[in-house]
């Protein structure tokens, strides 16, 4: 209907127009071309899709370039003084020495602590008449005024010890002459 | 799946392209029932088959990206024309093919003499050419009209022209087309 409309139509502006194609042949595409046409417009669309969400995976936040370079210059800084320190550390031999040096001697004097400990108990269970008996047995002049400046002793102990005193009392007579 | 023997509806294609999940099957509908009409549409534009191959591509893509902008208050052919239109005229400027510039004509003969089967005539290459020479804008108006046979409402609102602007372009195109025989034969 509408063709026949359409072909009036154009007798009526120009019959040699109408004429002329009707004897046109019509074209054709290459054989096949429709069946293809579709997978191949799907294929453009999928390779769309596939970069179009590379694109969105690709976006970063506003200001991050701005700010990269600082971030990345001072984490670089930090990152190269820790490892300055530990080459510093491992490569000084003597500072490894040392530490091991100040190690070996604080275990050392920890060990001798250790093992001094009931040595000065036993000391502490000494009683003063054990000491008195002790030096009326073993007594020179030497010893005694080396325990008192020690403060050890007290003076008055020795007035028991009749050694000590007639010691003392011949000292004394020898410097007055 | 639904199964469909001829073309779903326009109206069951945009509702499966709505469809997040299906709107690739949605699509592959439309490609398949507009495929050839488009393709016919674009060829008598750009005047060869390569270039018609390279500008229907482009204009599936671009339906593709932009369906969501569809307006129900036309049909989806119409919309699905106009795309095809575009893409076709921007082609041709691309190409500088707009005009009836000593260039361009040879190039749209060199482009016909590749297309025409050795059999056809003299006559018919040179009326081929005379359309294919014809101003863009009613060239459209010629394709859409013959070939096409569009009722000039639907050419209006693909090329958003008045009715009465159309039928003064048709006949514009016919005339010029007549005067380009005369002048050869």
């Amino acid at each position: 209907m509408r063709k026949e409309e359409i072909g009036n139509e154009l007798t009526t502006i120009s019959p040699l127009v109408e004429e002329s194609l009707l004897n046109l042949k019509r074209e054709t595409a290459p054989q096949g071309y429709f069946d293809e046409l579709e997978a191949s417009v799907l294929e453009h669309i999928a390779l769309e899709k596939f970069r179009d969400e590379l694109s969105a995976s690709e976006t970063v936040p506003d200001t991050y370039f701005d700010n990269l370079t600082d971030k990345i210059m001072s984490k670089l800084a930090s990152e190269r003084s820790i490892s300055l320190r530990i080459i510093k550390l491992v490569s000084s031999h003597s500072a490894v020495k040392f530490a091991a040096a100040v190690l070996f001697f604080i275990s050392i004097g920890m060990i001798v602590q250790l093992y001094k400990q009931p040595e000065k108990n036993q000391m502490d269970a000494i009683t003063e008449q054990a000491y008195i008996d002790y030096l009326k047995k073993n007594i020179d002049d030497v010893d005694i005024s080396m325990l008192i400046q020690a403060r050890m002793i007290d003076e008055g102990v020795l007035n028991d010890i009749p050694s000590y005193t007639n010691m003392r009392d011949l000292k004394s007579s020898d410097n007055d002459e | 799946m639904q199964q469909f023997v001829g073309h779903p509806e326009d109206d069951l294609i945009l509702e499966l392209i709505d469809t997040s999940d299906k709107k690739d099957i949605g699509f592959r509908y439309l490609v398949n029932k507009y495929k050839e009409r488009l393709y016919w549409h674009i060829r008598r534009m750009v005047g060869n088959h390569d270039d018609a191959d390279d500008v229907i591509q482009n204009t599936f893509i671009k339906v593709y990206r932009n369906i969501h902008t569809f307006q129900y208050n036309a049909s989806l052919y119409t919309w699905l024309y106009r795309i095809a239109t575009n893409e076709s005229i921007n082609f041709l400027k691309s190409k500088k093919m707009s005009g009836l510039s000593p260039e361009i004509t040879d190039y749209v003969i060199g482009n016909l003499k590749q297309e025409t089967h050795f059999d056809e005539d003299f006559a018919i290459q040179k009326l081929k050419a005379a359309i294919h020479l014809l101003p863009e804008k009613q060239k459209l108006v010629f394709n859409l009209r013959y070939y096409d046979e569009l009722p000039y409402d639907e050419i209006a609102a693909i090329t958003d022209t008045s009715v009465g602007a159309l039928k003064a372009s048709y006949h514009h195109a016919v005339k010029k087309i007549e005067a380009y025989i005369k002048t050869q034969f």
